[in-house]
């Protein structure tokens, strides 16, 4: 049931998939095919072969992350995510509640990004 | 707020974080609107804003404010009205009609009383506030500027009421822009009411068979969308044109009664009443879910489906002849506003946007009473900020159009 940690992550936020980059970090088919069809543009990080095989854009983690909007990984470095980027699939993060359920973490350098809480991928 | 009427001031702080959100999320507004909205136009205007009643209109509402204008609010939809963003809203100096859950009559007391507020300018969503102000306040009539609609439904009740000779100020039509009913009717709506089923009913869409009921932008949205999760399509629609555009784009079409026996979920998506009348309702299969995505909580005759049972919030079951059990979903309202939290924030921050230009236009132009278009201009100015503030380049591609133009020596 991984496609709920996509469902998940914009039913918490009320943020639109379509026409964002949508990170995905490591293979997980189920994800990947329901972002898709949410009309995001799909990036999986460290998915290889298999990912690329089904047409996904498939590349290094930080290459992965660089574009990322929406991200999806059990654990990440937040220094790897775009500004603004929000995150779920299982990372947690610390910060404040802005959103219920979802989480602002400021950085070092004053930027910040956002962890969701949201089904494991 | 003097004249405020709300459930509970004290839910402020959720709502108040939901409005921040929204800000956050909006850089078509923030840079477009509330720089056009901030010209003076607005200082000490009537503004009311009609609109279901949740965070992004209140940011909406909040920017008039910011802009100097006196505003009210209440919402276009009893259901789909969230009390902590009426709090917030409230706390920030904004006079507010409207709460969740309340009946028909109070709803349109609500109603009744943003119109007493004598709007000079409103943003209205169904004409719903235009035509209880027509109705029950002819004396304030002749104060008002101007409306922009947000809706199908309401661009067709403003026309029709043109047409009766009972329209007497300009209106835009605000759902007619590009912006508005190209990205929001179909991606927004689409988007949100697929991701609202799944989460009320906690079931992928995927091997499941949809009836869409009306393939407008609404309609197409929806059917894009759940056929991207792996649901079959089958489109119920009483137009040629549109019904071919179905059937080319590869979607069964079929009529009512041929497609509801099959459906796993039914979604109506018409802005009319009765789409899905009871008289179909012998023919769901056991199991079927049932949701409306158009404008009218009528669109699905719940009255027909007799007394069912809250197996939790916005899911309810019934039991119909013969032991079949469906479940109907945010009591027929608006599927994904009543029973989830409406639109994306970037889709509505487009559509503000088109309601913003149109507000501004009207504020300052002398368009004669009918229904008029949003100018061309603006809803591209509006699609050049929003693709600027993604990092999209346009190409500047006119010369080959120059060129064809001058092949013909024109």
């Amino acid at each position: 049931v991984s496609y709920r940690a996509v469902t998940d992550l914009l039913d918490r936020t009320n943020l639109l998939a379509s026409g964002k980059v949508f990170a995905i970090v490591g293979w997980d088919e189920e994800a990947a095919r329901t972002a898709r069809a949410l009309r995001a543009r799909v990036v999986v990080a460290d998915g290889g072969d298999a990912a690329r095989a089904l047409g996904y854009a498939a590349l290094p983690l930080a290459e992965a992350l660089a574009d990322a909007e929406l991200v999806l990984a059990r654990d990440v470095d937040p220094a790897l995510l775009r500004e603004g980027a929000v995150v779920g699939g299982g990372v947690r993060l610390d910060g404040d509640e802005v959103r219920e359920g979802v989480f602002e973490h400021v950085r070092p350098d004053g930027t910040s990004v956002f962890a969701v809480e949201t089904s494991p991928l | 707020v003097s004249g405020s009427r709300i459930a509970d001031e004290s839910l402020w702080p959720e709502g108040e974080r939901r409005i921040q959100w929204v800000a956050r999320h909006s850089p078509v507004l923030n840079r477009l609107a509330r720089e056009r909205l901030g010209d003076g136009s607005f200082s000490g205007k009537r503004v009311a804003v009609v609109v279901h009643l949740e965070a992004k209109t209140a940011y909406l509402a909040t920017l008039f404010a910011e802009a100097g204008a006196e505003v009210v609010v209440a919402g276009s939809n009893p259901g789909t009205t969230q009390d902590s963003v009426c709090a917030a809203l409230v706390r920030r100096g904004i006079e507010v009609h409207g709460a969740n859950g309340i009946s028909y009559e109070a709803w349109e007391q609500d109603l009744v009383d943003a119109a007493a507020f004598a709007p000079e300018l409103i943003v209205d969503d169904g004409a719903e506030l235009t035509w209880r102000l027509l109705e029950h306040r002819p004396d304030l009539v002749d104060r008002v500027i101007g409306v922009s609609e947000e809706t199908t439904t309401g661009v067709a009740r403003l026309r029709a009421l043109h047409d009766a000779g009972r329209l007497p100020f300009p209106a835009i039509a605000a759902n007619d822009a590009w912006c508005k009913h190209l990205i929001d009717n179909r991606f927004g709506t689409g988007h949100s009411s697929v991701l609202a089923i799944m989460a009320l009913t906690g079931e992928p869409l995927a091997g499941k068979n949809v009836c869409v009921i009306g393939y407008g932008f609404v309609g197409r949205g929806l059917a894009e969308y759940a056929e991207g999760l792996g649901a079959r399509l089958a489109i119920v629609e009483v137009d040629p044109v549109p019904a071919l555009e179905a059937y080319i784009g590869g979607h069964r079409v079929a009529r009512l009664e041929d497609a509801v026996p099959d459906a796993d979920v039914v979604v109506t998506a018409t802005g009319g009443i009765g789409a899905l009348p009871a008289s179909v309702f012998p023919l769901l299969k056991d199991g079927a879910v049932l949701a409306n995505a158009g404008h009218h909580d009528e669109e699905i005759e719940v009255d027909g489906l007799g007394e069912g049972e809250e197996l939790r919030r916005n899911v309810h079951r019934y039991e119909l002849d013969g032991g079949r059990r469906v479940t109907l979903l945010a009591e027929g309202r608006l599927v994904n506003i009543a029973g989830a939290d409406g639109h994306p924030v970037e889709i509505m921050d487009l559509s503000f946007s088109v309601q913003a230009l149109a507000q501004h236009e009207l504020a300052n132009g002398s368009l004669p009473a009918g229904v008029h278009p949003l100018p061309a201009e603006l809803d591209r100015e509006i699609a050049r900020v929003k693709l600027a503030t993604v990092g999209v380049e346009l190409d500047e591609s006119a010369g080959v159009l120059e060129a064809v133009a001058a092949e013909w020596g024109l």
